[in-house]
């Protein structure tokens, strides 16, 4: 049963936007299971510190280049001559009116949400397709498969919708080649992209009544979900969707 | 397997329907080995007793109650002896399921019935029952084996009431995650693509075109294989997910 277990020991996994929220508490969660963290994020405030916790590297990272992502994936094959995960968590969103959006708005959170995934996807890839094995998860979100409200953020759930078809796309490209692609697709969390809304009451409520848990998760209640996805405990597993949003998209 | 805390089924009561076979019996294992008492409530005693004391015997905790899922009166003594000689029911797994190669024009209609009996009624018998007494409880997680065969439909072989009672699996699913979900109550389905086990043939070659070269994983999984899968579910690792439908199916759907 070990080797369909959940343990990531002695696996390198790389966790973009590792060092805050979601992304820390995955960071986290895969450190537990024994993994040997790399923590790639733009901010190098959290990240060393983070990197520091887990007994693990930082690497100022910008998804959204890649050039960054090509040194960042260079740097951790110097360091560890391997990569085993790869968990796209960064992204950002914008709650604008769509007719309102400006031009670099909507650039901005494609670039990040999705271009920036498949940079990673690519230069990981690269490296996995070469050792023959390795498992990605990508954080996508309920967004991709219905329209939030009441709040707009048509460029957020356009990039998401874009993430769950690229990881089946990788998915079916790399199946036959020892590379896994996975995605996770939360509902509402408890994090800093939340924080605006749970302040409007005319927000928040929506959120809550439309979904029949009736409340945001907690950080720490998404990341086994990576987790399993990223072990062996799912490797039978690819192209897959893992919707955790305390039941909205049934409603 | 390595098991993180919040993984862990220690002192949790767990019933696997159709425990003693197939996906049944390593979803049983998988659970006796995350520390759950697991209940096989399945037909031919014989075998659930056998798989219980292969259980035991790796340092697990398990029985074996008789179970015909389509029997409602057996469902209620099932959830009593279980109750008594376990404790409250944490984790079920409505597993039992039955399936049937024809083409459509030719299903005689006790054929299409049966399917619908086990897949169907039988796993909403057993929902209700435990569900209910969940509910009672305070809390608990059910988990619906679904398939593949709820969203797309299979070949070369025809199994059209297979198929139909999936989706129906399926939607249930969600109906009842939408109920409880305010009674703490987890109602997710797992949907297994090609799995080897007695209900599919899968090493035939005139199934290895479509079953095996359709899948981008290139080959079938084995029951073992999915047994983490069903300890994610069950356990407080899913404790935000309910009425999602859990594809593991080495990639059959993506394509």
């Amino acid at each position: 049963m070990e080797e369909h277990g959940f343990s990531l020991r002695d696996r390198v996994a790389i966790v973009t936007g590792g060092g805050q929220s979601l992304g820390l508490a995955i960071s986290r969660a895969l450190r537990r299971a024994g993994a040997q963290m790399v923590i790639a994020e733009i901010d190098d405030q959290t990240g060393p510190d983070v990197a520091e916790e887990l007994e693990g590297t930082f690497v100022h990272t910008d998804v959204t280049d890649p050039a960054s992502v090509r040194d960042m994936v260079e740097m951790v094959l110097d360091e560890h001559g391997r990569i085993d995960v790869l968990v796209n968590n960064a992204g950002i969103v914008h709650n604008i009116p769509s007719e309102e959006v400006p031009d670099e708005e909507w650039l901005a959170v494609i670039s990040v949400n999705l271009t920036g995934v498949f940079w990673c996807c690519r230069e990981v890839g690269k490296a996995m397709l070469e050792r023959g094995s390795g498992s990605i998860v990508n954080i996508a979100s309920m967004s991709g498969m219905i329209s939030n409200h009441p709040q707009p953020q048509a460029a957020y759930n356009a990039s998401k919708a874009g993430v769950i078809t690229l990881t089946k796309s990788l998915a079916g490209e790399w199946a036959s080649r020892g590379i896994r692609v996975n995605s996770v697709s939360p509902g509402y969390i408890r994090t800093p992209l939340t924080e605006l809304g749970m302040s409007k009451s005319e927000w928040s409520e929506v959120w809550l009544s439309s979904t029949p848990l009736g409340r945001l998760a907690e950080p720490h209640e998404i990341a086994p979900a990576v987790l399993y996805l990223a072990s062996d405990a799912a490797s039978f597993a690819t192209g897959t969707n893992l919707v955790i949003d305390g039941g909205y998209t049934a409603w | 397997m390595a098991v993180l805390d919040v993984f862990d089924l220690t002192d949790k009561t767990a019933v696997v329907t159709g425990g003693n076979t197939g996906l049944g019996e390593a979803f049983a294992k998988a659970l006796a080995e995350a520390g759950a008492g697991v209940a096989l409530a399945a037909r031919t005693r014989e075998r659930s007793e056998a798989v219980a004391e292969e259980i035991q015997a790796s340092g697990g905790s398990a029985i074996a109650v008789d179970l015909d899922v389509t029997d409602p009166a057996q469902v209620d003594g099932m959830l009593e002896e279980v109750t008594e000689r376990l404790g409250p029911v944490d984790v079920l797994v409505n597993n039992a399921g039955t399936c049937y190669h024809r083409p459509a024009a030719e299903v005689p209609l006790e054929e299409w019935r049966e399917v619908f009996d086990v897949n169907v009624h039988g796993l909403w018998h057993c929902a209700q029952a435990v569900g209910r007494r969940m509910i009672q409880n305070g809390g608990g997680t059910i988990i619906n084996i679904g398939s593949i065969s709820a969203m797309i439909v299979n070949r070369p072989q025809w199994q059209p009431a297979y198929n139909a009672s999936k989706a129906a699996v399926h939607q249930l699913t969600k109906s009842l995650a939408a109920e409880w979900a305010p009674h703490n109550v987890r109602v997710n389905a797992l949907a297994p693509g090609y799995v080897k086990t007695a209900m599919a043939p899968v090493d035939e070659p005139q199934f290895r075109r479509h079953w095996i070269e359709d899948a981008p994983m290139q080959r079938y999984a084995t029951p073992e294989e999915l047994g983490p899968s069903i300890v994610y579910l069950a356990s407080d690792a899913s404790s935000f997910m309910t009425g999602s439908i859990l594809v593991v199916d080495g990639g059959y759907t993506l394509f």
